[in-house]
């Protein structure tokens, strides 16, 4: 092939702007660290990138969906808890009335029961974030009204919340809720702590009843009635207390399993996305030395010309 | 035989036969870095012969021409491969400028920007299940309606993107089409030279043609054209059968005429007669505003459209907080007009986010909501927002992506042409200074005859003294 003399000159602009466009690529993902930086750059891993990148914020939001409500179950636990403590002391109470013969002596448990029925009255209207824990989905109705006489005792609790929960998303089409409900009057629904129909439980009723049976010495009432339905309130709370005790395991192994997720995901988009830094450098490397040598052949053999030799 | 007087002649000759040779490798040398310049050589060729006797005897040698050295079916593939190569080069200017100005929208990997739509459709469905968890908070119904209005604004900001992109190659367009015809009446100003210098006689204009070969390469980068020219060398240059210069004159001139929301349409005047290029750089401008740039117009408006609908659509069987409904979360009908309630956004309180009247602490709307966003949509081809949207990203860097190395392929094919011709036309020094060299030698040699005549003349002259 013949051999023009503005070959060279044009051949080594074509190499040295190839060559440099690669430097400035590799240059690049070396101090990004990314791979991946344009669409165009892998328009097929971009896509898929995108959709892991959402995909991890998903995750990230199911867990904090999660930890909500690993607080309100925390919650809960302190509630059941003191109302665990609080049917315990009023079954004591209830037993004991057997054994003091004075009226004076049941009048004093009546007050205590009095108390207790006071303080299960301000548990069943705790509140959490601003919310009534226990109104259903009614969260700014105060679930609990109660009707007192003129000495200023409770004689009957009205439920003014429903038996709804507000359910959240733990993992896609996967609902978790640790709401309980104040009462359930039988017509579905969830569970009621202090009122279920469908498992015969009424707390404030029972307290109510055993307080009224003190007041009134009547012993064999107590025994005969007040103390089953005491036991029955007290299996009511340890049910409800497994439940949360599930619960709280079940969102820690979905806070695990979400967490292995992300690892995974975190893995794959690293994979995908970001620059092997060792293999990007040793390419760099070798675009490097590709320039130079073009550079300084390139000089040689444009300085060299048949007029160096002829006089 | 010629004789001593026609031996002086024929020395005469040759000498300037090896000074034209002399001066056209200087104009060879002269032209070593002119891209366009084809090198040329001069045509010799022995002088008549006389016959006197049976003896036949030649009179020297004389110039008969210059000859361009170039190989005009190269030419021809060159000029068919540039309007390829414009197409791409079109193209690809196009597709980079998009991936540039939409940078955050179609680039969310980097560290700079803020990840564009995609990263607010995920703050969307975040702030859709802060809400979901506490359904009565104001702050948490702010924080939704300020994501679902950030949404809005970046589907608001890409349309107006694609707007002054569409402008912007609009008026690209015009400027080639400008280019275009100033072309045009360059070549044919140049055929009018070539004709009067050529006319009649056997001059060749090699120079002016060197520069119209060049003229009509760049015509061919904008758009692809034959050339054809009669027996009296008459040029004529014709694009999809349309004539558009014979000879002297320009018969047909371009035109971009708009047609607002499409692309320009390009026309021949004066006869009205509709161009569509399909290759060179016109037909680039033209893919990229009329097919790519549409494109991603539709795409957005689609997704924009079934958000404002489903959005709406699930909102519409919620309650407020005070239990009233009836209100829309999304005004507009595509991307271009796309916001939030205005109306929400002053009262978070009306937004619809519990299934039945009167309860605050119901998220069953807000869950509904959420379902929408994650869930494949009809509408969007059983895609999620998400998938839908890194399409659309990976559409065009694949378009890009294959545009890029089209375009490489092509200069390449084009460069190896472009060297075969350079090889054939160009000037090589080494070449030119042995034709110095040669020439020099005839030179001398022809002036030595003329020097041994002159010798040889003195002695007659001197002979009877």
């Amino acid at each position: 092939m013949r051999v023009s003399t503005q070959m060279y000159p044009q051949q080594l602009l074509g190499q040295l702007g190839k060559l440099s466009e690669q430097q400035q690529k590799l240059q690049n993902q070396v101090s990004t660290g990314l791979r991946v930086q344009e669409a165009s750059d892998d328009p097929a891993a971009a896509r898929k990138l995108i959709v892991w990148q959402a995909d991890k914020a998903a995750i990230a939001q199911y867990r904090s969906n999660i930890e909500s409500q690993k607080d309100l179950a925390t919650t809960n636990d302190g509630l059941i808890r003191s109302l665990k403590k609080l049917s315990d002391r009023a079954s004591e109470l209830a037993i004991r009335a057997d054994d003091v013969d004075s009226k004076s002596d049941l009048k004093t448990s009546a007050e205590e029961v009095d108390g207790l029925i006071e303080q299960a009255l301000s548990l069943a209207n705790t509140r959490f974030n601003g919310k009534y824990v226990l109104a259903g989905t009614a969260t700014d109705t105060i679930p609990f009204e109660a009707t007192r006489d003129e000495s200023g005792r409770i004689t009957g609790v009205i439920f003014n919340g429903n038996s709804n929960i507000t359910s959240i998303e733990a993992s896609p089409g996967n609902y978790i809720s640790a709401q309980w409900v104040g009462a359930n009057d039988g017509a579905g629904g969830q569970p009621g702590i202090f009122q279920d129909s469908t498992e015969d439980v009424d707390v404030f009723g029972d307290l109510i009843a055993l307080r009224d049976h003190l007041i009134e010495g009547d012993v064999e009432s107590i025994q005969q009635s007040d103390i089953q339905k005491l036991e029955a309130v007290e299996d009511h709370f340890i049910r409800f207390a497994g439940l949360n005790g599930s619960l709280h395991a079940r969102m820690e192994t979905q806070i695990a399993t979400l967490n292995s997720q992300e690892l995974a995901l975190t893995g794959m988009i690293s994979r995908e996305g970001d620059a092997d830094i060792a293999e990007t450098i040793v390419r760099l490397n070798e675009v490097q030395y590709a320039y130079q040598a073009a550079l300084q052949s390139g000089a040689k053999i444009m300085d060299r010309s048949l007029m160096d030799y002829l006089r | 035989m010629s004789g001593l007087l026609g031996t002086l002649d024929m020395g005469q000759r040759a000498l300037q036969t090896q000074m034209k040779g002399l001066e056209l490798t200087g104009h060879n040398l002269a032209n070593v870095n002119n891209p366009n310049y084809s090198r040329q050589r001069i045509e010799v060729a022995s002088t008549y012969s006389i016959n006197p006797g049976s003896h036949s005897q030649g009179t020297g040698v004389d110039v008969v021409g210059v000859q361009q050295i170039r190989d005009q079916i190269l030419d021809t593939q060159i000029r068919s491969e540039k309007s390829i190569t414009g197409f791409l080069e079109a193209r690809m200017t196009g597709l980079e400028y998009i991936q540039t100005s939409m940078g955050s929208v179609l680039n969310p990997f980097g560290t700079e920007g803020s990840g564009g739509l995609n990263a607010r459709l995920g703050d969307l469905v975040s702030s859709l299940h802060e809400v979901s968890a506490d359904p009565s908070s104001r702050t948490s119904r702010h924080m939704f309606l300020d994501a679902a209005e950030a949404v809005a604004s970046e589907m608001r900001s890409m349309d107006q993107q694609l707007t002054q992109l569409e402008d912007r190659w609009d008026e690209e367009l015009n400027i080639r089409v400008d280019e275009t015809n100033h072309i045009l009446d360059q070549i044919a100003s140049l055929n009018r030279s070539i004709q009067k210098v050529e006319g009649g006689g056997s001059n060749t204009a090699n120079d002016l043609r060197d520069q119209r070969a060049k003229t009509l390469e760049s015509l061919s980068e904008m758009l692809p054209i034959e050339i054809s020219s009669d027996n009296n060398g008459k040029l004529q240059v014709q694009v999809n059968g349309v004539s558009i210069i014979d000879g002297q004159t320009v018969v047909s001139t371009l035109s971009a005429q708009p047609q607002p929301p499409e692309a320009p349409a390009l026309v021949w005047q004066p006869d009205g007669q509709a161009l569509n290029p399909g290759e060179g750089r016109l037909g680039g401008i033209l893919d990229v505003r009329g097919s790519v740039l549409a494109d991603m117009r539709e795409q957005i408006n689609t997704m924009a459209e079934d958000l404002i609908q489903s959005m709406n659509q699930v909102h519409a069987q919620g309650f407020a907080l005070d239990g009233s409904n009836g209100r829309n979360l999304y005004t507009g009908q595509n991307a271009s007009d796309i916001r939030i309630n205005q109306d929400l956004k002053d009262h978070p309180e009306w937004l619809q986010a519990s299934s039945r009247r009167g309860e605050s602490g119901n998220n069953e709307t807000i869950t509904a909501m959420v379902q929408e966003m994650q869930t494949p949509r009809a509408g969007l081809g059983q895609r999620t927002y998400v998938e839908a949207q890194a399409d659309l990203v990976a559409q065009i860097g694949q378009s890009l992506q294959s545009t890029r190395s089209a375009l490489e392929d092509q200069q390449a094919m084009q460069s190896l042409m472009e060297r075969q011709r350079e090889s054939i036309s160009g000037v090589s020094l080494d070449e030119e200074m042995t034709q110095l060299v040669k020439y020099q030698r005839a030179f001398e040699a022809s002036a030595r005859l003329v020097t041994i005549v002159d010798d040889m003349l003195s002695t007659i002259v001197t002979m009877g003294r």
